[in-house]
């Protein structure tokens, strides 16, 4: 081979490479400003509100779709779609829709399509249906007019207001067109569930723009948009998947993405909060982290036994070192949920007490080799080595082992298969104590992997029930917040802390607010550009 | 090459790809865990658990789920997804399958395309430096774990120098070409648009690189060695002697001749691209079929754990028949034996 003919050959790939460098250019700069371009570790689950109940397809549902009212941090839910609303026994519940609503394709929003959305999340039976699990029937909501909802619970229910933050509406006209007709709910064929998996049906401040499965998706603004257009709200939201934290960090401090959604570890938020051109908003979050104890396996049946194990653990090193700062937990209710009550006693560290207890039990410390199950994500595994420490002050034989998610949510399920111990994290799926004590402590839970604890005291029980059908809202939270404070002197799981909501946001955003139910906090809508 | 020979060879891989699917089905169902749990949520009610696992044909006994997943996977229909929104996993594999075949099949360019030369240059130059480098660049190949390496390559060519994309298949704000293969390469060429080719081209560079790495390092050990064995044969010193110019021995008669050992390497290399990009994917949010496969092993999803390994199967299979059938071809002895 003669050198001429080698360097023409590297001449001609030198000129190939920057060729292809030429093309790669636009997609590494910044672009249009009126672009968000928001990153997640999370997978997408299509865009069906049927289906939904993690954060990202919430995010999907929440722009794409509304709901009848919306959470508001640490009040009761405001109006959106309904304009007002009443039930003087909380088993009737009566909306008056909003006028001039219009759906993507341009049709009015109007009470048969509540009736219809209603209809089909309850018979599909899937995602956040089971908040209404025997509450609500299809075909029992009912139209009284084009702008009159009407939902007739089968029992009085105080915080079904509270849980219809989760329930948003579908263009029933444009979902009827694009229904499949051979499918699992007979008439209603396959309810359009195969439509929606590429397509949306709602009347949200964006339509759904562009798909690419398992990578990204993006939104354009809807310009019928009943809230209208304010000068600085974005016209186009991206969003790109990156399984990688060391990624997502060169994204966010290059100034790539705009914004870095919570599912990163701790250290990845302190890091990149040092970068000239990121803030890191840390706000308690309506989210409890907490060490389940199943109190129907022994030694944990004995209620000395577990207090001895709650003064035991290091809550300050799990707070401050391995969370990197939170609130520090003071029972299942989380701090900043409406209805949390401020005397409630805080988790404590105190060895002396937690002998003192122990001398009480009917048994022994090293009668057993204790289970401690944790799924190897986030702060589990050094919060289980923390605990196994602890532990081990008091003679307790501690047995950490991670393990795969379906299995653990397997062995949760029974009281004979759940571990003794069982970290987990739970976060508002709607702004109500309801979910941190009836979704927890109340029989009706068991079979959940947050009731882990398989947790029953006859008068909690009882307390939770009246809550349920209260139906005014001061009188049903307190009730809440007294059950919670009988768990907590059960010592029925160890509350650690409501840990802090963290977001990496490119500083050019502005009007970031957290919510504190999942996902809402990721409404394009609300936020600006500079 | 007779046809009994051919036949023969697919006969043994519809055998193998039985017996994996009779495995693959066993192992999934024996797992430990309970995936519908998972899908409908914490605070899922038993009458919806119990719904779910009759929509999903849990509720039938294993023979006859068994049957029902062969007949699907004859159909390319391997049942639904237990992850939301629960769609049919035939339709996710081939959602994700282009994606990571058109990785692989550029990934092995890459690896043939630097390692044979790279080889023959290592033993054209026995023990000089350039045998040296490769020798280093080997070893580093094969050292080196994937998901660092491609971590390195994705930090420093994407972010600190900029050259080439960091992530995805494509930029973020521009339109995937029309879906007709799936390869968005042969896709937008379909669409006669050359600028989004080579725009496509440039997200396929750093993830390939990752991912050829350790088969180049192969590749180029293994051509050095046959070259070298080659080397001392007599046809080659006879081709000298008689004046033939030393390119034209080197890669058309000692090039052939060492390259049926690289063959082999080659065929195994298809089913590892497709089976092992899962880190890379990773990396590189690549959506393709090793994404896929690592989530439905975190959840647990039955069918999407048999279609990937079928799909991984069969890929393995099927490359290894095609060698074999090729090495028929290529070496009248081995189809020979077959008669006897």
């Amino acid at each position: 081979m003669s050198r001429f003919s080698l360097s023409r050959r590297a001449a001609l790939f030198a000129s190939v490479a920057l060729l292809a460098a030429s093309f790669a250019a636009p997609a590494a700069a910044a672009g249009d400003p009126a672009t968000l371009t928001v990153i997640t570790r999370l997978t997408d689950t299509g865009f069906d509100p049927a289906f939904h109940f993690a954060e990202f397809d919430g995010m999907d549902v929440l722009n794409l779709y509304e709901p009848l009212v919306y959470p508001q941090k640490g009040a009761a839910p405001s109006g959106h779609l309904a304009e007002s609303w009443d039930s003087p026994d909380a088993k009737v519940w009566t909306f008056k829709l909003r006028k001039g609503v219009k759906f993507h394709d341009g049709k009015d929003l109007r009470a048969k399509d509540v009736v219809y959305s209603i209809d089909r999340m309850l018979t599909i039976n899937k995602g956040y249906s089971y908040l209404w699990a025997g509450l609500l029937k299809p075909g029992t909501t009912t139209a009284v007019d084009d702008y009159t909802v009407k939902f007739t619970l089968e029992r009085p229910f105080g915080p079904f207001l509270d849980t219809i933050v989760q329930f948003f509406v579908l263009n029933s006209e444009f979902m009827k067109a694009n229904t499949a007709k051979e499918g699992p709910f007979g008439d209603n064929g396959d309810y359009g569930t195969a439509f929606l998996k590429k397509a949306d049906a709602g009347s949200g401040p964006y339509t759904l723009a562009e798909v690419v499965p398992d990578s990204r998706r993006a939104y354009k603004r809807f310009d019928a948009y009943w809230g209208g257009w304010k000068d600085k709200q974005f016209n186009r939201v991206v969003v790109q998947l990156v399984g990688e934290a060391a990624t997502a960090r060169e994204l966010i401090a290059k100034g790539d993405v705009d914004f870095v959604d919570q599912w990163q570890p701790v250290e990845f938020y302190k890091n990149v909060a040092k970068e000239p051109n990121v803030t890191v908003p840390e706000t308690p979050d309506m989210k409890l982290y907490f060490i389940q104890m199943n109190t129907q396996r022994p030694p944990l049946d004995d209620i000395n036994f577990r207090r001895a194990i709650s003064y035991a653990f290091d809550y300050k090193t799990a707070v401050e070192q391995v969370m990197g700062g939170a609130v520090l937990g003071q029972g299942p209710i989380p701090s900043s949920m409406p209805g949390f009550d401020a005397s409630t006693p805080k988790a404590t560290t105190d060895i002396a007490k937690a002998k003192e207890f122990l001398a009480k039990s009917k048994y022994k410390p090293d009668q057993f080799v204790l289970e401690f199950q944790f799924i190897k994500a986030g702060v589990h595994e050094p919060i289980s080595l923390l605990f196994q420490a602890n532990m081990a002050q008091l003679g307790i034989k501690i047995d950490i082992k991670a393990e795969q998610w379906p299995v653990l949510t397997k062995n949760a399920a029974k009281p004979d298969t759940a571990p003794h111990f069982f970290p987990v994290y739970n976060t508002a799926k709607y702004p109500s104590p309801d979910a941190f004590t009836h979704g927890m402590y109340h029989p009706q839970s068991h079979g959940g992997w947050q009731a882990a604890s398989h947790y029953a005291n006859p008068q909690v029980t009882k307390m939770i029930d009246e809550a349920r059908t209260t139906a005014d809202a001061a009188k049903r939270n307190k009730l809440y917040a007294d059950a919670a404070k009988i768990v907590v002197d059960d010592a029925a799981a160890l509350w650690v802390a409501y840990p802090f909501h963290r977001v990496a946001v490119n500083k050019r955003i502005k009007n970031y607010q957290h919510v504190g139910v999942m996902a809402f906090d990721l409404r394009a809508y609300n936020l600006r550009y500079e | 090459m007779t046809m009994r020979f051919v036949v023969r060879r697919f006969f043994e891989l519809a055998v193998v790809l039985g017996g994996l699917a009779i495995l693959i089905f066993v192992i999934s169902r024996v797992l430990p865990g309970d995936p519908i749990r998972y899908a409908l949520g914490p605070n899922a009610s038993p009458q919806q658990i119990e719904q779910m696992r009759t929509e999903m044909g849990l509720d039938e006994s294993l023979p006859v789920q068994f049957i029902r997943l062969v007949e699907g996977s004859i159909a390319g229909n391997f049942g639904r997804s237990t992850i939301p929104p629960f769609g049919s996993v035939g339709i996710d594999i081939a959602t994700y399958l282009p994606a990571s075949l058109e990785l692989a099949f550029f990934a092995m360019i890459l690896a043939i395309a630097l390692g044979v030369p790279l080889g023959v240059t290592a033993a054209l130059y026995r023990d000089r430096w350039p045998d040296q480098a490769s020798r280093v660049l080997a070893f580093s190949g094969v050292a080196i774990p994937v998901f660092w390496l491609a971590l390195m390559i994705q930090l420093v060519v994407a972010f600190r120098l900029g050259w080439l994309p960091a992530l995805g298949r494509i930029g973020r704000n521009v339109a995937p070409p029309i879906d007709v293969t799936g390869f968005y390469l042969i896709d937008s060429l379909l669409a006669a648009d050359i600028g989004l080719f080579f725009h496509c081209l440039t997200f396929l560079v750093l993830p390939a690189l990752a991912l050829a790495a350790s088969p180049l390092a192969m590749i180029m050990r293994l051509v050095r060695a046959s070259m070298l064995e080659e080397m001392g044969k007599d046809y080659v010193l006879t081709a000298r002697a008689n004046g033939m110019p030393r390119v034209l021995v080197v890669y058309k008669y000692m090039l052939r001749n060492a390259f049926s050992a690289t063959l082999t390497i080659v065929g195994l290399l298809v089913g590892y691209f497709v089976g092992s990009a899962f880190i890379v994917e990773t990396v590189f949010s690549w959506p393709g079929l090793g994404r896929y496969g690592v989530r439905a092993l975190q959840f647990k999803d039955f069918n999407a754990i048999v279609a990937v390994t079928l799909v991984v199967g069969i890929a393995y299979a099927a490359a290894n028949t095609v060698v074999t059938v090729l090495y028929g071809w290529l070496d009248p002895r081995l189809r020979l034996s077959e008669r006897k």
